[in-house]
C-alpha cells in the first residue's frame, strides 16, 4: 500500500474529496433514476420489504385483471339465467293454455314445436360461452356440458362437470363466480353426481316433461309439467341471486384491490423512491463543498525544499 | 609559540566543525533527494560537542555523531495494520460489487421479477383455466424463471472464478514480495546493515505486503527482518523465503455433494492450511468473499447455498401441487405427466444452475383441476405460494428470502465501503520531524517522519552518505 502523496494533509484532502464526490454521485444517481434504492447496498434493511411490496403490487394488479376477466362471465351467466326464466315464462304460458279444459289433443300437438324450440333455447343458454369458454361447464370449460338429444325432445349430458372456477380477491379470499349447467338446468336429488334423479325444479326435465305431455295429449301430465315448470322458474330465480351476489362480491373485490394497490404503491414509493428535493439539495451542498474544498486547497502554501531542511 | 598553537587549534576546530556541518548538509541533501522514495526514512546527524580543554590541548568544536534515522517499528506496525484493513476492505468492495451485480434487486430484474411474472401469469391462468394461451404463457414464464436462476447462479459462479483468479494473483504478489524481502535480508546480512537504501526497499516491500496479508515482523539488530503470518507460519526467515500456495480445498469428511464447488485453501510452505491465520489484507478480503459470501449463495461442500435452497424449495412446492392436479377428470381422470420443474436433486449445490421446466410437461398437459375437483384449483394453489412462507426458507416467502440474501451481500459491501474510506489522519506523522525543532533534534530516535514514505516506487537515489 503506497501513500500517493508526501503530504499528509493532501491525503486527508483527497479522502474528503472522494467522500464529497461519492455524495455527488449518489445524489445524481437518485435524481436521474428517481430511485433511492437501486442495488442492495443502497439500503440493505429495506430490500426485502421493497421486493415484497413489488410482489404484492404485481399480485394485486393481476387480481384486478382477473376480476376484469371473470366479470363478463358472471354478467353473461346472470343474463343467461334471466333469459332462461323468460323461456320458462313462455313455457308456463303454453302449459297453462294446454292445460285448459278446452284444449284438445291436436291443439296440444300444435304447441309441440314451440316447446321443442324452448328446450333448444334452454340448451343453447346452458352452452353460453365467453371468449370461447363455456361458462357453465365447470372444470371442462372447453366444451358444453349438455346438448339436445337426437329428436329434440330431451337433453343429453356430455360429462359430469367438476366445480367451476373461483377467483381470489387481493387478500386471497376465494370468490365463487359460477355454477355448472347441471346446477342451473339439471338439478337432481338422491344418488351421487350424475346418478341422481331429476329434482322437481329441474329445468330441462320440466320442459321435457311438458313436451312429452303435449305429445301424448295428456292434460293431467301437462298440469304436472306446469307445476314443475313453475318450480324450475323459482329455482332459476334462486340461481340468479347467486350471480347477483357474485357480481356484488366482484365489485367489492375490485374496490378493495384498487385501495390496496394505492396503499402498496404509496408504501413502495416511501421506501424505494428518492426524495427529489432532498437529493437536489444534497447535490447542491456537495457541489458547494467540493468547490470550497478545491479553493481552500489551492490557497495552501505549496511545499518547498525549505520544508525538508533541518 | 602558544599563540601559534592556539591559532592552529582554532583553525583545526573550525575545520572540524565545517566537516561536521558538511556531513550534516550531505545527510539533509540525501533526505531531499529521497523525498519521493518509497519508505525512505529521513536521517539526521547527531552533532556532538568535542572536548574543550585548552590546557590539555583540546580545542573544542563540534564533530558528527552517529547517523540516526527516523524509522519507528511501532509506527510501521501501525501503518501495516491500517494497510491490512484497507486492503481487506478494498478487495471485498471490488469482489462484492460483482457479487451484488449478480443478485439484482432492481425493478424488472433477476429472480424477483421472474417470480412476479410467473405468479402473475399463473394467476391469469386461474381466471381462464382451460385457455391454451394462458397455459402456454405459464410454461414460458416457468422457463424464464428457471433461466433467471441459471443466469444468477452463473453470474455468481463467474464472480467466484474472478475472485479465485485474484486470490492466485495475490498469492503470487505475496510470494514475489517475500522473495524480494529475503533478497534484501541477504544483502543486509552481507554487510548492508545501516544502509537506508536497503531499509527503504525492505520497508517498502513490507508495507506493500501488509496490504496483501497480515504480517508479523521481527527485526534483527542488523536491520534484517523475519516475516510470519499472525500465528507463526513463516514467510521470510533471514534470506530464505517460504512461499504460499493457493488451491482447491478437499471436500470435508462426510460431504454428500461431490459436485459442490470447492473452497480455496491457502497453504504455507510446510503444507499446512493457513486460512485461519489470514485475518487482514487483500487476501483475507478475497478469501472472505470466496469461501464465505459466495458459498452462501451458490453452495459448497458443506452448504447448499441460498440460491439453490430457493430454487429447490420453489420447484418442490410447485411440483407438489402440479403432480396432484388433473388435466381432466375424465372418465378416466388424466393426471399431470410430471412436475413443472426439474433440477439435479443429487447435488444440493446445483439446484439453481440446473433448474428447468420438466421436458415431459407441455402446455396442454398442465393440470388446472385440483384433487378436490376445483376447475382452477391448481393455479390458485400455485398462486398462493407467492404469499406463503416456507419452512425450508426459514419461514419466510420466496421473495423475502431472496431479498434477505441480497441484503446480506449489500450490507457486507457497505461495511467494506465504510472501512475502505481512509481515516482523516491515516498515518502517525509529526510535522516537527520534517522541519525538526530543538526538542525533536534532541530526541535520540525521532518518530517516523511524514516524509518517510513516498508515493512512487523508486529506489533510493543515494545511499548512506560517505564519511569524508
Amino acid at each position: 500500500m503506497n501513500i500517493p502523496s508526501i503530504n499528509p494533509n493532501f491525503e486527508t484532502f483527497l479522502s474528503n474529496l472522494q467522500q464529497i464526490e461519492n455524495r455527488m454521485s449518489t445524489a445524481e444517481q437518485q435524481l436521474s433514476s428517481g430511485l433511492r434504492v437501486s442495488v442492495a447496498s443502497d439500503d440493505p434493511d429495506e430490500i426485502s420489504s421493497i421486493l415484497q411490496l413489488r410482489a404484492q403490487i404485481a399480485g394485486v394488479q393481476q387480481t384486478q385483471e382477473n376480476l376484469s376477466t371473470v366479470t363478463p362471465q358472471v354478467e353473461s351467466g346472470e343474463n343467461a339465467i334471466q333469459q332462461a326464466i323468460q323461456v320458462l315464462d313462455t313455457a308456463t304460458s303454453l302449459a297453462t293454455e294446454a292445460s285448459g279444459s278446452t284444449s284438445s289433443a291436436s291443439q296440444m300437438a300444435d304447441e309441440v314445436p314451440q316447446v321443442q324450440g324452448l328446450l333448444q333455447q334452454l340448451v343453447s343458454l346452458s352452452q353460453t360461452a365467453v371468449s370461447g369458454q363455456y361458462i357453465f361447464s365447470g372444470d371442462m370449460s372447453g366444451q358444453p356440458q349438455y346438448t339436445l338429444a337426437v329428436g329434440g325432445n330431451s337433453v343429453q349430458q356430455m360429462f359430469q362437470a367438476g366445480a367451476p372456477p373461483q377467483v381470489a380477491d387481493s387478500n386471497g379470499v376465494m370468490i365463487s363466480i359460477g355454477l355448472t349447467a347441471q346446477q342451473i338446468f339439471d338439478d337432481q336429488v338422491g344418488g351421487g353426481p350424475g346418478t341422481g334423479n331429476p329434482a322437481p325444479d329441474n329445468v330441462f326435465a320440466a320442459v321435457s316433461g311438458l313436451l312429452t305431455a303435449l305429445q301424448a295429449g295428456n292434460s293431467a301430465s301437462v298440469q304436472t309439467a306446469l307445476s314443475n315448470i313453475q318450480a324450475a322458474s323459482a329455482h332459476l330465480n334462486d340461481e340468479s341471486s347467486f350471480y347477483g351476489a357474485a357480481q356484488n362480491n366482484l365489485s367489492a373485490a375490485n374496490n378493495m384491490a384498487s385501495q390496496t394497490l394505492i396503499q402498496l404503491q404509496q408504501q413502495l414509493s416511501n421506501e424505494q423512491d428518492a426524495d427529489a428535493a432532498q437529493s437536489s439539495l444534497d447535490l447542491t451542498q456537495a457541489t458547494t463543498d467540493e468547490q470550497a474544498a478545491m479553493s481552500a486547497q489551492a490557497m495552501l502554501k505549496p511545499q518547498s525544499l525549505f520544508d525538508y531542511l533541518g | 609559540m602558544s599563540s601559534v598553537s592556539s591559532l592552529n587549534s582554532t583553525l583545526l576546530g573550525a575545520s572540524s566543525a565545517l566537516d561536521a556541518f558538511q556531513y550534516a548538509l550531505s545527510v539533509t541533501q540525501n533526505n531531499i533527494d529521497n523525498a519521493s522514495t518509497p519508505d525512505y526514512a529521513t536521517q539526521t546527524v547527531d552533532l556532538q560537542a568535542a572536548h574543550f580543554n585548552p590546557t590539555v590541548g583540546d580545542g573544542g568544536g563540534v564533530s558528527d555523531g552517529p547517523l540516526l534515522d527516523s524509522r519507528d517499528l511501532l509506527a510501521e506496525s501501525d501503518v501495516w495494520q491500517q494497510a491490512g484493513l484497507q486492503g481487506d476492505a478494498s478487495a471485498q468492495l471490488s469482489a462484492l460489487t460483482d457479487v451484488q451485480n449478480a443478485v439484482p434487486v432492481g425493478t424488472g430484474a433477476g429472480i424477483p421479477a421472474a417470480l412476479n411474472t410467473f405468479f402473475s401469469d399463473v394467476s391469469a391462468w386461474s381466471a381462464a383455466p382451460t385457455s391454451g394461451s394462458a397455459q402456454q404463457q405459464v410454461i414460458a414464464d416457468a422457463s424464464a424463471l428457471a433461466q433467471s436462476f441459471q443466469t444468477t447462479a452463473a453470474a455468481v459462479a463467474g464472480a467466484s472464478i474472478s475472485v479465485t483468479q485474484n486470490i492466485g494473483d495475490t498469492v503470487d504478489q505475496i510470494n514475489q514480495l517475500t522473495t524480494q524481502i529475503a533478497a534484501v535480508n541477504g544483502e543486509i546480512q552481507d554487510g548492508g546493515a545501516g544502509d537506508e537504501g536497503l531499509q527503504a526497499t525492505l520497508y517498502s516491500s513490507l508495507e506493500t505486503l501488509s496490504g496483501l496479508v497480515n504480517i508479523n515482523v521481527l527485526q534483527h539488530p542488523g536491520g534484517s527482518v523475519d516475516v510470519t503470518l499472525s500465528s507463526g507460519a513463516a514467510l521470510v526467515m533471514g534470506s530464505r523465503q517460504y512461499a504460499l500456495t493457493a488451491g482447491n480445498a478437499p471436500p470435508p469428511p462426510g460431504s454428500t455433494d461431490p459436485q459442490a464447488p470447492p473452497d480455496i485453501d491457502i497453504q504455507a510452505a510446510d503444507g499446512s492450511v493457513v486460512n485461519g491465520q489470514i485475518t487482514s489484507g487483500s487476501l483475507a478480503g478475497l478469501l472472505q468473499v470466496r469461501n464465505v459470501t459466495i458459498p452462501g449463495l451458490i453452495g459448497d461442500a458443506s452448504q447448499p447455498g441460498a440460491l439453490n435452497t430457493l430454487a429447490s424449495t420453489l420447484a418442490n412446492a410447485v411440483n407438489s401441487i402440479v403432480t396432484t392436479g388433473f388435466v381432466s377428470q375424465g372418465p378416466p381422470p388424466v393426471q399431470a405427466p410430471s412436475g413443472l420443474f426439474t433440477f439435479n436433486a443429487g447435488s444440493a449445490s446445483s439446484a439453481a444452475s440446473t433448474l428447468a421446466v420438466d421436458p415431459n410437461m407441455t402446455a396442454s398437459q398442465l393440470p388446472a383441476i385440483d384433487a378436490a375437483g376445483v376447475a382452477n384449483g391448481v393455479p390458485l394453489d400455485i398462486g398462493d405460494l407467492a404469499n406463503s412462507t416456507q419452512a425450508a426458507l426459514g419461514s419466510v416467502g420466496f421473495t423475502t428470502f431472496y431479498g434477505n440474501t441480497a441484503a446480506q451481500v449489500g450490507s457486507q459491501l457497505n461495511t467494506a465501503q465504510t472501512i475502505r474510506l481512509p481515516p482523516r489522519r491515516p498515518w502517525p506523522r509529526r510535522k516537527a520531524c520534517v522541519r525538526p525543532c530543538r526538542a525533536c533534534r534532541s530526541t535520540p530516535k525521532p518518530p517516523m517522519s511524514c516524509n518517510s514514505r513516498r508515493a512512487t516506487r523508486r529506489l533510493p537515489k543515494w545511499s548512506a552518505p560517505s564519511r569524508r
